[in-house]
């Protein structure tokens, strides 16, 4: 059994796998719990795993945070997600902002962090333990202050998008569960347009330093 | 002819969105963007109707060529339709 704070909730997860609650080691507290998640029996880590994420992420989803596929990085107290399908690059592309910036840039999330929409002023991002094949993650938040969808190109541009080019493809990034109701789906498409009325880039990249200046002059030229 | 059950419109943005959700967002959530008339025509699809109904309706309220009318609720209903929001 294991205490962990993940997204400013108190989880407290029961499992007999030493994996299980080593996934959590980073994360653990002495808070009460505000929910309990008993791990299934699962035949291997990684569907036990999935399966803790996804009763964690609908708890959280209850409590006005969502999980979004991205890695969600803090750049001098600057949250910024870089959200792209799988296998477009987004964690090797963050890896290139650590090598250029060094000890400036957190990588809170790899893969998927969590987003808290309770505040009216700002979107906060959060790390999690679920965090890609890299196994990116370190615990902490960020006020998120940019976004940047990223496709690979043969040569590096940027551009800033409208809330309304954002928003289809901020909302397909969400974490939906199959079936989610109506009003689910609705809560997830206002979260959408918090994030679009964000500053968004489109960003075609190659991997290269190049596009990480770019990227970088970019948005702080706007945030 | 209606929107299928699960289809929710949602205002986002200052604009009228169509999105599946539930049973009908089995593949994917599918997203349509409408403007005025095509807000109008979507809360008519909320009850069973036709295309010519529809055509009707649009063309006493708005001061446009039937045809243009007919031309845009043909593209919305194929729009609709690709992203599987009828029934």
């Amino acid at each position: 059994m294991i205490t962990a704070k993940i997204a400013d909730h108190t989880f407290r997860i029961i499992s007999r796998s030493a994996t299980i609650e080593r996934l959590f080691n980073a994360y653990t507290c002495d808070d009460p719990p505000e929910h309990t998640i008993v791990s299934p029996d699962l035949p291997d880590f990684q569907q036990t795993s999935l399966a803790i994420q996804r009763e964690m992420t609908h708890w959280l989803h209850l409590h006005d945070t969502v999980l979004m596929h991205g890695v969600l990085m803090d750049f001098q107290n600057h949250g910024i997600i870089f959200t792209a399908p799988s296998g477009t690059g987004k964690s090797t592309h963050t890896l290139l902002w650590k090598e250029r910036f060094g000890d400036s840039v957190r990588i809170l999330n790899g893969d998927k962090p969590f987003l808290s929409f309770n505040s009216d002023e700002a979107v906060i991002g959060y790390a999690s333990p679920w965090s890609g094949k890299e196994n990116l993650h370190t615990p902490g938040s960020v006020e998120l202050k940019a976004i940047v969808i990223l496709h690979q190109a043969p040569v590096n541009t940027i551009k800033q998008l409208s809330p309304e080019q954002a928003l289809p493809q901020l909302f397909e990034q969400l974490y939906c569960r199959p079936g989610y109701a109506a009003e689910d789906v609705a809560i997830n498409l206002r979260r959408a347009e918090r994030l679009a009325l964000l500053p968004v880039f489109s960003l075609g990249c190659t991997i290269s330093r190049e596009a990480v200046e770019l990227a970088h002059n970019a948005i702080f030229n706007v945030i | 002819m209606k929107l299928r059950e699960g289809v929710i419109l949602q205002k986002v943005l200052r604009s009228r969105l169509a999105v599946t959700t539930g049973d009908a967002a089995a593949d994917f959530h599918g997203m349509v963007k409408a403007n005025e008339t095509a807000d109008r025509v979507l809360h008519l699809l909320q009850e069973d109707t036709t295309r010519d109904r529809i055509v009707d309706t649009i063309f006493a309220e708005y001061d446009a060529p039937r045809q243009v009318i007919e031309k845009d609720v043909d593209a919305l209903l194929d729009a609709l339709r690709d992203h599987g929001m009828l029934q």
